[in-house]
């Protein structure tokens, strides 16, 4: 069977911050391989890089050391429009501060991303359990329902790749099932995602953990 | 301070005061039965809507553009270029800046005569020319080009009137958080859609404001008007001039009544933005 050429090839990342004239290494060495239809996640503590590992896979964040291809490109050998270009089709992004426009509504925000018709962002906010809320603004919903509507804004839009940043940080057990359940059937219908979470329970709809501490990478079939 | 402060209000309750103790119900009565002076109200209105409508179409844009160059996203993103690049940007900026504020400094005849002469040059005549073809095309055969003519009179208020309303859309847009636009761009929008879909809708009071000091001052234009589009009567007299040529021929009574026609519009335009613009975070209706 021929090999799936891979969505998304990180190699050898690492990044450094400067803090106050002291370098600050936040990981270094990692690697990994994203194909289409797997879903990944990324697990370690507070502070071990999963945010800027994931600004990095985005295009947003230019890492110290190492490179990351997407979709055969070089992420950062491409210009600044480039790359938004890029990620305007190919990425969808759900930032850990979801940055939601708070005076459009949740249509009108999910419609941000491209070419998202209003029925099309509709679908996904009622698949995301807020059908009867779509004409409310960010500001008349609790910080879970505004999470779910970023998802929405980061899926609907049909990326290769869905990079979610703690996607269910304040959702309950239910809610965070839904989530991880909407990701893991993106994932089957041939979407990639990449997930930063804290949740151990997000393990048993991923197939690779990547622990960022250790840069271990744990393949569903070996847990 | 205050002392100052009050000393100015009063003056300006004085002078409408005064205005309205000079004339009386006749006066005001003759002047409006004055065909002449009704045309020049119709041409004053409609001039001043039309040149008001040219300078928010010029503005927003322009004004969104200033806002976001200056903006410190763009000073962050300017920190990667070279230096001489940052000079040559940030002079550029300034310049155009300064350029855009020109027709405010101005004296207003300058302005006027600057136009005159505008369009006495090959281009300015083909154009003169072109447009008298256009309005006859139209059926409008009494409208021969655009010096001296009703075109003049709303070129003249437009050129001065956009440089204020760019100088609001600007200070709008300034005040508008840019995060939401680049985030929208990062997430898939055209920058199109974050301006129309994120900048815009937050900027309506601004336009409401750059709408009327574009109008409001369009309606007190004289200067230019006076110089690039003459005091035809019936032809280019708006209000400002009607007041103008009532005291030319020593109507006193008439330009008194004149102006307070003026004054009365102005009142009702700053009232209703006021009202329109309450709320929000537009300081309670204060213009920007």
């Amino acid at each position: 069977m021929d090999k799936v050429s891979p969505l998304l090839v990180v190699n050898n990342l690492g990044h450094v911050f400067s803090n106050r004239g002291r370098e600050v290494r936040v990981f270094e060495g990692c690697s990994f391989e994203i194909d289409p239809a797997q879903f990944v996640a990324v697990q370690g503590a507070s502070g071990s890089g999963k945010t800027t590992l994931l600004l990095a896979c985005g295009g947003m964040l230019a890492p110290s050391l190492g490179g990351i291809r997407f979709q055969g490109s070089d992420l950062f050998s491409l210009s600044s429009t480039q790359r938004t270009q890029m990620r305007a089709i190919a990425i969808g992004y759900l930032f850990q501060t979801l940055e939601l426009v708070p005076y459009l509504d949740l249509t009108s925000n999910v419609r941000i991303a491209t070419g998202v018709s209003k029925t099309v962002a509709n679908q996904w906010l009622g698949r995301l359990g807020l059908g009867d809320r779509v004409r409310s603004y960010p500001g008349e919903l609790s910080h879970g329902q505004r999470q779910r509507v970023a998802l929405a804004r980061a899926i609907a839009h049909k990326p290769a790749l869905v990079i979610a940043d703690e996607p269910t940080g304040n959702l309950d057990k239910r809610n965070s099932e839904l989530v991880f359940g909407v990701l893991r059937e993106y994932a089957q219908d041939g979407g990639a995602v990449l997930m930063a979470t804290h949740e151990t329970s997000a393990v048993t709809f991923t197939d690779l953990v990547i622990d960022i501490e250790n840069l271990d990478l744990t393949r569903a079939k070996d847990r | 301070m205050s002392f100052f402060g009050v000393f100015y209000l009063a003056l300006i309750i004085a002078m409408l005061v005064a205005d309205f103790r000079f004339t009386n119900w006749s006066d005001m009565s003759s002047l409006l039965s004055d065909a002449r002076v009704r045309f020049s109200i119709w041409l004053s209105l409609i001039s001043c809507t039309i040149a008001a409508i040219l300078s928010l179409w010029v503005a927003i844009p322009t004004g969104f553009v200033l806002a976001r160059l200056g903006s410190e996203s763009m000073t962050q993103r300017l920190g990667q270029r070279s230096r001489g690049f940052r000079r040559l940007f940030n002079g550029a900026r300034y310049f155009i800046d300064t350029l855009l504020d020109i027709p405010i400094v101005l004296p207003p005849l300058v302005v006027g005569i600057s136009l005159l002469v505008l369009f006495q040059t090959p281009v300015g005549r083909w154009l003169d020319q072109r447009t008298g073809e256009v309005f006859a095309s139209l059926g409008y055969a009494g409208i021969r080009g655009i010096t001296y003519e009703i075109p003049a009179v709303i070129l003249a208020q437009f050129t001065v009137a956009a440089a204020f309303a760019i100088r609001t859309m600007r200070n709008t847009f300034e005040q508008i958080d840019d995060r939401p636009e680049r985030v929208a761009v990062t997430l898939g929008a055209s920058h199109y859609q974050a301006f129309s879909m994120i900048a815009l809708p937050q900027a309506w009071r601004g336009i409401v404001a750059a709408f009327t000091l574009a109008w409001a001052r369009s309606l007190g234009e004289f200067g230019p008007i006076l110089i690039f589009a003459g005091t035809a009567r019936m032809k280019t007299e708006v209000l400002s001039t009607t007041v103008y040529l009532n005291f030319q021929f020593g109507n006193l009574r008439g330009a008194v009544s004149a102006s307070l026609i003026l004054v009365t519009l102005a009142i009702v335009v700053l009232i209703l933005t006021r009202l329109i613009t309450l709320g929000g975070n537009s300081k309670k209706g204060v213009i920007v």
